[in-house]
């Protein structure tokens, strides 16, 4: 057999040099590039007869108030920054910004500053007498929004209600304008065009006697299963009563509900909440009065179809209502030197939570269990952070002297990531 | 002697001892005897006299510089005239170069007998040299100047034109004329010395009342040793003794003082535009003399028009009929037409005979070879089969089987590709081949944000080539891309026929590459720079001969390869990097290899007096196609990446499978089990072992074919695979030649072998070819058809903005949509993308990018003021539109929704700004009016004026005649500071590109005229040529 000469064994080597140092460096050539950016959010203005203050991230990050007439970003200037009778946009940050409303009653209202949302679920408030719970509609963008609302009642629903939210703007509308006299309400509002984010608060009074007041938060979409992660035990406290469950199966056909509360006593299904029939459409309260050990628990509600769920708690002077959640991930969240006591459900727990706390120092701590476990610091927190990387719903209450409020464990908006956009040609080329 | 005339016959010499022998011995043996000679010579320096002398023939002795005309009339001032009734005198002149038959002076004494309306009579003038070949019979006069016998080049008299016919003139080489009507006439011209004072008494004659004939068989031969610059020209109107400026001079002379006046501005025209076309056919021929004598012979008249008009006078004299009775005898244009064709067309179809350059002269001829028959009847065996159906025809000729069944399957194949096209990298072409030259002159070029990359060199060439279908650049390209295959074939088969290679074995390598999958691969994805390489380069077959016998080559040889690569070059930066720089490592090479050389006479001596050819010579190589293409080429050099753009656009190319087998597919492209026989081919050439040169570069391509497939570019407005098909195409060319050589050799040798490993192999690789062109072929009439480029795809860009951009403000739309799962956006103009765009396409301004980022991720709050601040007036989303996108716009606000449509979503950019616009100290912004791309207004108010264009220091603004000062915005866009109202005018500074431009022509123009063949002065054609 003829031998190789030395010049085509040279290509040779050279070719196969070449395909292998092709197959090391290839990679993926048209992978899809993305960005992820958080997008800026909204804090709500000063909603009923409360003062809010936006807990920001830090004093520069750059914020404006709704409507300004230059839309130029400033820097706050303050961490805890006083937002007045205007909304305030917040450029976006990885941390949660919330709104702590003080009402001149003492009630405690909070709420995360939230990127708009396109279907929103609100299911508290009233439009009786007693109540005077608004719709707190912010369009943070450069063009004219239009916001659809679908009112439902213990009646049924109501027909549906448009609004046209200017540029720029923030519009509060009176939930007693939109289903008057109404006790049982629940809001599902769809944005059709515009930055839009909305802000539910409802305060009632008796007379000149404050009942209390706090945000009625985004529920989410309907749902067969569907968790309440913090609801406070008043059971033990002064002045407590019952808690009442709302509930709406907004579709075609009637719910049948099954609610079990969780707590460090364990799980249990409340007689008042077991296999209840909810007509749809219609807003039904069902009162429930768990008897526990623990300070707080969570409620897991189970239904044969998609329903929306809050629970509302009173005590002397004040309320609060917890709504469902979804399960959190990695959350940050600015307290502004709140007290938290965070509750969580789930089949394994097991976060991870660091903290600044109000003197600066910082700390962090691993919350494990089954189906129920809470945590609290011993002060006043700045700034609170959950790592989570299993199903588990988290809610934070905040308590003190006759204040009771409400909040999620969830961002208020989460990392948009989109893909970044080429600048190519081929875009305007046939074919 | 029968006849009643007294013939006197005038010998005129002038240095032409060379021809005067035979005239004397011709003259002296008439059959009719001569009745007297009279001799002029004009002072010749040779013989002449005294040959002339001694042949008893009365000489007179005349000037130097006299004319013709002059020693005629000197010698009828000596002769006195025959006066008589019985007896009329006939003046017979003659050359000194002429040489009559014995019976010629019978024959033309028997064309004026009995004839007396007829003045003069003149012979069959035959070549000296060749006998045979026919020089005139009668002559006459364009209307452009040119001499005009009616006879084609070099025919040869065989009987054609035996009768008597009535002409304008004949030439006084051998004319007779009655001396009465001779001298009525006023005899010869003294303003024409020399040279159409023929044409010039033949039309006084005709004006005159007489008649001139033709006497054919009455015959001569005659050297034109003036004509053919044999002898000097030394009249007197010889201007630096000049004969084709003193034939110009006299032709126009002629034309001018005896057509009827009010032709004169009409012929002065012709006449200066025939000079001038002339000087441009012999400046291209390299014969600046020629083109020079051309333009001072018009000069010369016009400077004195005196002599015209004191001609005219005098002709008018004797005028008896108008001028416009010798037009039947003047040459219709058509006739001329005719001729230049026929000679045009015989020039090329010699030029394109394969074997016109390296043909071996030693090898017989066939009858291809003479232009008989077909060249393929030559490996026909004849007379076997005397009658033969269409198949065994078809099979008796392969190349027009081979070209057949390539035209059939493009033909099925381009079904969807008959009109306008567009799609994958090649965008639409709506434009004329006049706006491809304007976009390739100007300096900015509105495309995306604007740019001002200079135009690659291809747009001016496919605006050229588009002459073919008058200037319709889409319906050329259309017609390109149908001919494709059949072209490619028969490129191909002329290049494997230059390497000896059969008929049958030219074919079939036609058919592979014809077939490749590479070729098919650039149609479907409209690769124009890919097809165009892959129908001229096979012409590069014989390149290493050219380079292993560089000096023995002519420059004209070098300049043609140089301008053959330019050209390649203008069409693939890829191929113009590797060529130089192969060139340039040849030079390094030789430079190393003679280095004791340089030593020894040190590098400038080594420079000034070494053998420097081959140095030369690479060195043109080296630096010609780049300065051919330049200021394009030169941006390569500052934009390294545009080396691995091809024109057109980007596209997702193939997979490295498909590249090891030579198949670039892509997403229209053959798909990969039809194996390319070529990656077979290269194997078995690299093993053969035989072709070094063809194996090391083959490799080479190869491995970088390998290399470059796997990068992403961006570049040409987007963002893709190197495109490798043009370097698939080289391999091809390369390899083919000498497979089918190897093929050629083996067959004999494994017909008289035993089965063995050599008839698996090339059983093998002869199934795969034969598979590979059936399957292609089966492909591209089937799927293939329905490729990325086709025609009647819809517009991009919807019609109420198209209507925009006929606005001045051109305004601009920010279009947005999906390729793949990718978003991709940019910016148009009012029109979908053209020819030409991508390749000028530059970067997005990053503030754009930016702004363009935020929008669609939702948090660009202030993206519609910086889309804006872009002149940005529209955002259109194509569908099928990304819903979210479409939410996130609606919800940023800032864009105000115009349409929704089946084609997409419009939204209005809410304050957008004009293209220019000025904003005064209270904030207050103002449009400007702008132009196609600077802008000229009055502006009333101080401000700022900012152009909504990307920066470039090309931007000047004048602001009441004095310059402002370019800035630059914090977004980028380019604004002047105007301290006061007043006229604007901002213009985007095109002086550079001009310049580059200038050089580049003057190059093309230079190198185009040094490869053309050189004409030859008349002096320098051998005597064999001459008549």
């Amino acid at each position: 057999m003829r031998t190789l000469s030395r010049s085509t064994l040279l290509a040779i080597v050279l070719v196969i040099a070449a395909i292998l140092g092709v197959g090391a460096t290839q990679k993926v050539k048209t992978g899809i590039q993305t960005v992820a950016k958080f997008p800026a959010t909204v804090c709500p203005s000063n909603l009923g007869d409360g003062a809010a203050t936006a807990v920001l991230p830090n004093s520069k990050v750059l914020v404006r108030s709704i409507p300004t007439k230059n839309n130029k970003l400033v820097g706050a200037g303050a961490t805890n920054f006083q937002v007045g009778n205007r909304a305030l946009f917040v450029d976006g940050n990885q941390t949660t910004s919330i709104s702590v409303t003080r009402g001149s009653s003492g009630w405690l209202a909070t709420t995360a500053c939230v990127v708009s949302g396109s279907d929103q679920w609100f299911v508290g408030g009233s439009g009786a007498l007693t109540s005077r719970a608004e719709l707190d509609v912010v369009n943070s963008g450069l063009s004219s929004s239009i916001v659809d609302l679908f009112v439902f009642t213990s009646k049924g629903p109501l027909p549906i209600i448009s609004q046209s939210i200017p540029a720029n703007s923030e519009k509060s509308i009176l939930v007693d304008t939109l289903a008057p006299g109404e006790d049982l309400v629940a809001v599902h509002a769809v944005t059709r065009s515009g930055r839009v984010s909305i802000f539910f608060l409802d305060q009632r009074k008796k007379g000149l006697r404050s009942l209390g007041a706090d945000f009625v938060f985004d529920s989410g979409a309907p749902a067969n299963h569907l968790v309440i992660p913090a609801i406070l035990n008043i059971g033990k406290k002064k002045g407590g009563g019952a808690q009442t469950l709302r509930v709406l199966a907004p579709g075609a056909v009637d719910a049948t509900i099954k609610a079990s509360i969780i707590s460090t006593d364990g799980t249990f299904a409340p007689i008042e909440l077991d296999n209840k029939v909810i007509k749809h459409g219609n807003v039904t309260d069902l009162t429930f009065s768990p008897v526990l050990s623990g300070s707080a628990y969570s409620l897991v509600i189970d239904s044969d179809v998609p329903v929306v769920a809050s629970v509302r708690t009173d005590i002397s002077g004040e309320f609060s209502w917890a709504n469902s959640v979804k399960p959190f991930t990695n959350v940050t969240m600015n307290l502004g030197g709140l007290t938290p006591r965070v509750l969580f459900q789930g089949k394994a727990i097991l976060v991870g939570i660091s903290w600044i706390d109000i003197n600066g120092k910082t700390g962090s701590a691993t919350v494990s269990g089954t189906d129920f476990a809470g945590w609290a610091p011993k002060t006043g927190l700045r700034r609170i952070s959950f790592v989570n990387n299993s199903a588990t719903y988290g809610g934070i209450l905040f308590t003190g002297a006759g204040q009771i409020a409400n909040l999620p464990v969830a961002p208020g908006a989460v990392l948009e990531t989109a893909a970044i956009p080429q600048a190519d040609a081929r875009v305007i080329s046939r074919r | 002697m029968s006849d009643n005339f007294f013939v006197t016959a005038i010998v005129v010499s002038h240095d032409g001892a060379t021809w005067l022998a035979e005239s004397i011995a011709a003259i002296s043996g008439q059959s009719r005897p001569v009745n007297r000679i009279i001799a002029v010579d004009n002072g010749s320096i040779d013989a002449s006299a005294k040959m002339l002398s001694q042949s008893g023939i009365t000489v007179l002795q005349g000037d130097r510089e006299a004319g013709f005309g002059d020693a005629i009339d000197l010698a009828l001032a000596h002769s006195k005239p025959i006066i008589g009734d019985d007896q009329e005198e006939l003046l017979w002149l003659l050359h000194d170069d002429i040489a009559p038959t014995r019976t010629a002076l019978k024959f033309l004494i028997e064309g004026l007998q009995e004839k007396p309306q007829v003045a003069m009579v003149g012979p069959k003038l035959r070549g000296w040299y060749d006998r045979n070949h026919l020089l005139e019979l009668g002559i006459s006069i364009a209307v452009n100047g040119a001499r005009w016998t009616g006879l084609e080049d070099g025919e040869q008299d065989q009987g054609q034109y035996e009768e008597q016919q009535e002409v304008l003139a004949v030439s006084t080489a051998a004319m007779l004329v009655r001396r009465k009507v001779f001298e009525e006439l006023g005899g010869l011209d003294p303003n024409l010395a020399l040279f159409r004072d023929d044409v010039d008494l033949g039309w006084r004659a005709r004006v005159a009342g007489y008649s001139v004939l033709t006497a054919p068989k009455a015959l001569a031969f005659h050297a034109e040793a003036s004509g053919t610059e044999r002898r000097s020209v030394d009249v007197e109107e010889a201007f630096l003794h000049r004969p084709r400026l003193l034939d110009r001079r006299n032709a126009a002379y002629v034309l001018l003082v005896n057509v009827s006046w009010w032709l004169i501005p009409w012929v002065s025209l012709q006449l200066i535009g025939t000079a001038a076309i002339r000087a441009i056919g012999y400046l291209i021929a390299k014969l600046p003399g020629y083109a020079a004598d051309e333009v001072a012979a018009v000069g010369i008249l016009i400077i004195k028009p005196r002599e015209i008009l004191s001609a005219r006078q005098k002709r008018k004299a004797k005028r008896l009929l108008s001028s416009r009775i010798v037009r039947e005898y003047i040459p219709p244009r058509g006739s001329q037409i005719r001729q230049a064709w026929e000679r045009a067309s015989q020039s090329i179809s010699k030029w394109l005979k394969p074997n016109n350059i390296d043909e071996d002269l030693n090898e017989p001829m066939g009858y291809a070879d003479i232009g008989v028959i077909d060249e393929s009847f030559d490996d026909q065996e004849l007379a076997t089969v005397p009658r033969s159906s269409k198949w065994e025809t078809l099979r008796n000729r392969p190349l027009l089987a081979g070209l057949g069944l390539t035209t059939l399957v493009t033909l099925i194949a381009s079904r969807n590709r008959f009109g306008a096209l567009a799609g994958g990298a090649l965008p639409i072409a709506h434009a004329g081949a006049s706006d491809l030259f304007a976009k390739y002159g100007e300096s900015w070029h509105l495309v995306g944000m604007g740019s001002a990359a200079p135009t690659p060199p291809w747009l001016a060439l496919v605006g050229l080539a588009s002459g073919i279908t008058l200037g319709n650049v889409g319906a050329f390209i259309s017609l390109l891309f149908l001919i494709t295959p059949p072209l490619t074939f028969f490129a191909m088969y002329r290049a494997l026929k230059r390497l000896d290679l059969s008929v049958t074995l030219s074919v079939i390598g036609g058919l592979i590459y014809s077939m490749s999958p590479t070729i098919w691969a650039s149609i479907n994805e409209g690769r124009l720079g890919t097809i165009v390489i892959a129908l001229v380069a096979p012409a590069f077959l014989g390149i290493s001969k050219l380079t292993a016998n560089l000096t023995s080559r002519s420059w004209r040889r070098i300049y043609q390869t140089a301008l053959f690569a330019g050209f390649i070059a203008a069409f693939s930066s890829a191929f113009l990097t590797i060529w130089t720089f192969i060139a340039i490592a040849l030079i390094a090479i030789e430079l190393i290899q003679r280095r004791d050389e340089i030593k020894q006479l040190g590098p400038i001596n080594f420079l000034m007096t070494a053998d420097r050819e081959r140095l030369k010579r690479l060195l043109a190589f080296a630096i010609l196609p780049g300065l051919l293409n330049a200021p394009w080429s030169l941006s390569l050099i500052f934009h390294p990446t545009q080396i691995l753009q091809d024109p057109g656009l980007p596209l997702v190319g193939g997979n490295l499978n498909g590249i090891l087998l030579l198949n670039p597919s892509g997403s229209t492209g053959t798909p990969l089990w039809i194996i390319s026989p070529v990656i077979l081919f290269f194997f078995a050439v690299l093993l053969s072992g035989r072709f070094k040169l063809e194996s090391l570069i083959a490799t080479g391509i190869f491995a970088t074919t390998i290399i470059l497939s796997n990068l992403g570019t961006y570049g040409h407005g987007s963002s893709g695979n190197v495109w490798v098909g043009t370097l698939i195409i080289f391999l091809e060319i390369l390899l083919i030649g000498p497979a089918l050589k190897i093929f050629r050799e083996l067959i004999p040798n494994l017909a008289n072998s035993a089965l063995g490993f050599g008839h698996i192999l090339t059983g093998l690789v002869t199934a795969v070819s034969i598979f590979s062109v059936c399957a292609t072929a089966l492909w591209s009439i089937t799927t293939g058809a329905n490729s990325l480029v086709s025609q009647g795809q819809a517009e991009v860009v919807p019609a109420f903005i198209q209507s925009l951009s006929d606005t001045p403000g051109k305004p601009k739309t920010l279009v947005i949509g999906k390729y793949g799962s990718q978003l991709i956006y940019f910016v148009s103009r009012g029109s979908d993308l053209e020819l030409g765009d991508p390749d000028v396409a530059v970067a997005t301004p990053p503030e754009l990018e930016t702004a363009v980022e935020e929008l669609i991720s939702g948090v660009g709050i202030n993206s519609s003021k910086v889309i804006g601040a872009f002149g940005i007036q529209y955002l259109f989303i194509k569908n099928p539109a990304d819903q979210a996108v479409v939410r996130t716009i609606d919800g940023i606000g800032g864009f105000t929704r115009s349409s929704a449509t089946t084609a997409g979503v419009v939204w209005r950019v809410v304050g957008s700004k004009s293209r220019v616009s000025i904003t005064d100290a209270a904030g207050s912004v103002i449009s400007v009016n702008a132009n196609s791309i600077g802008a000229q207004d009055d502006i009333s108010t101080a401000g700022n004026i900012v152009l909504a264009e990307k920066y470039d220091s090309g931007w000047k603004a004048l602001l009441n005649g004095k310059k402002l000062e370019l800035r630059k915005s914090p977004i980028g866009l380019p604004f002047f500071v105007a301290p006061e109202g007043g006229t604007l005018n901002i213009v985007h500074d095109g002086t550079k590109r001009r310049a580059l431009l200038s050089i580049e022509f003057i190059t093309v123009l230079t190198v185009i005229v040094l490869s053309l063949p050189a004409g030859r002065r008349r002096r320098e054609v051998p005597i064999e040529e001459l008549a």
